[in-house]
């Protein structure tokens, strides 16, 4: 009985002080249910956006010399606020994965969350049209006609219920992530950049 | 021991009779956070839509013969898939309201509800302009441009964030809500007719017309009742007949009675005066009145509202 007491409490201290084994397991389960869902077809989508955002954003500044000051704001404010409106897209999702009750709720009603997701992409679709897109193309006499992106965009709303499938199925084994992970691992590699930190 | 079997039993029958007479009255009358919701912006908006797409069938209806078979059919099709997929999103809604998970997750995130609302009426706008505006435009020749129909739509998308607050106050009724309760209230009212109980408006029909085939109401025998009837007995109004004047041909039987201005018209001789009181005749305690859907619902007082203070604004 007394062998059995001292056995319990070395496993005890043991398990007390011995945190990182649980973290590091519960970080690769994160990992792999991450890693699937940043492989959907919709993320590597997202990315591609961020990228030709990016790139349209460089090929305005190569050619800036050709245009007044007042022109360079008008689409640097219409760029600023159009990305703004993906980075809070960005953020609901990792609000999503963070939190428990929601993550329930998508996998019982995945329909309702696609339509959702899939109305907020609209909207972003329309908000690009007509911020970025048409001051880009008024300024630069539609030389630069930003129809790329927005391609890319429409696409996107069709990608929506493979990934909000791939979201059900990572709830199995993650019931929610943490901030920080969440931070390092979706939004700093899919967040897109401002005026500022576009350059060669 | 035997007093207490017999107590229980009572208090059972008793229990028994009280539910069956609290769902009795449930499904009589209209739960006010559920009036409430038939009577929001969003519903009447929904249900102006039905109106405007029934009447631009009744109006097609009656203007039949100088189409071809071909043609009326294809409106007739597109109408019908129409109806079909708005009365679908209302047959979804009523499914909503019974599933009390749902429930609770819509007033827990009542933003993807919302958004999730806003596209399907979207669809359901898409799906409208181009199975059934667009077939009628092209038929007709753009007799039709449909510039209400846009303008109730993009109305209708502006007011689904009010829905949620509804679902949000019909949470705790709708434990009493059951489907035929729902069916009755929320679907009916607001459910799309078929092509077929669509009656043409009122006005010129020819009646040599072949096109009659398509309108269900018209046949060689325009009575749905023997052909040497009773000249005794009274026979609703013939379909694609001209009404008497006064009367909505596009009032549909889906409308409650009470919505319409028209009152019921009440029997009369042919001098106009009332018809004799039948003294046989047993009386018939009077039925209660229908509960109305569209009454403003009773205003509580607000004991939240705090005084205002009438200060001087320099």
């Amino acid at each position: 009985m007394k062998k059995g007491i001292i056995s319990i409490s070395f496993i005890f201290i043991f398990l007390c002080f011995n945190p990182f084994q649980g973290l590091t397991q519960k970080r690769e389960k994160m990992d792999a249910a991450l890693r699937s869902f940043i492989e959907t077809p919709f993320m590597l989508k997202f990315k591609d956006l961020r990228l030709e955002s990016e790139n349209l954003v460089l090929t305005f500044k190569e050619n800036k010399q050709n245009y007044s000051a007042a022109q360079i704001n008008r689409v640097k404010t219409a760029y600023q606020k159009t990305v703004d409106k993906f980075n809070v897209q960005l953020l609901d999702i990792k609000a999503d994965f963070m939190n428990e009750r929601k993550l329930q709720y998508i996998q019982d009603f995945p329909e309702d969350y696609t339509s959702s997701l899939t109305s907020d992409i609209n909207d972003l679709t329309s908000f690009y049209q007509s911020n970025l897109q048409l001051t880009v193309q008024d300024v630069t006499d539609a030389t630069i006609d930003g129809n790329s992106l927005l391609t890319l965009v429409a696409e996107l709303a069709k990608l929506v219920p493979g990934m909000v499938t791939s979201i059900s199925e990572l709830r199995s084994s993650v019931k929610k992530f943490e901030d920080t992970y969440l931070e390092e691992k979706l939004i700093l590699p899919y967040k897109f950049k401002t005026w500022e930190e576009i350059n060669y | 021991m035997k007093k207490l079997s017999i107590l229980i039993v009572y208090v059972f029958i008793i229990l028994n009779q009280t539910i069956a007479y609290a769902q009795t009255t449930a499904n009589k009358q209209l739960d006010p956070a559920l009036r409430k919701f038939v009577q929001s912006e969003i519903m009447v908006k929904f249900k102006d839509l039905k109106r405007e797409a029934e009447n631009s069938v009744s109006s097609f209806k009656s203007e039949m013969n100088n189409f071809k078979p071909d043609q009326i059919q294809k409106v007739k099709s597109g109408y019908d898939k129409t109806a079909d997929r708005f009365n679908q999103e209302l047959e979804n809604m009523k499914m909503d309201f019974l599933n009390k998970k749902k429930l609770k997750y819509i007033v827990e995130f009542p933003k993807d509800y919302a958004r999730s609302l806003e596209l399907n009426f979207r669809e359901l706008a898409q799906y409208y302009a181009e199975n059934f505006q667009q077939p009628l435009q092209d038929v007709r020749e753009s007799k039709e441009d449909g510039g209400i129909v846009v303008a109730l739509f993009l109305e209708l998308f502006k007011l689904v964030p009010e829905v949620i607050n509804h679902f949000n106050e019909m949470k705790e009724m709708a434990a009493r809500y059951d489907d035929a309760y729902l069916e009755k209230w929320l679907v009916t009212p607001f459910k799309f007719l078929t092509w077929s109980e669509i009656q043409a408006e009122a006005g010129y029909m020819n009646m040599n017309n072949t096109n009659n085939f398509y309108n269900n109401g018209l046949n060689t025998n325009p009575y749905q009742y023997p052909v040497t009837p009773d000249p005794n007995a009274a026979y609703p109004p013939v379909a694609n007949q001209p009404l008497p004047s006064g009367i909505d041909s596009t009032k549909t039987n889906s409308q409650n009675w009470w919505e319409s201005n028209v009152t019921i018209p009440v029997p009369s001789n042919v001098d106009g005066t009332a018809p004799m009181k039948n003294q046989n005749a047993k009386t018939v305690p009077s039925k209660p009145k229908a509960p109305d859907p569209f009454a403003p619902a009773q205003v509580q007082k607000d004991t939240t509202k705090t005084k205002q203070v009438n200060g001087k604004v320099n």
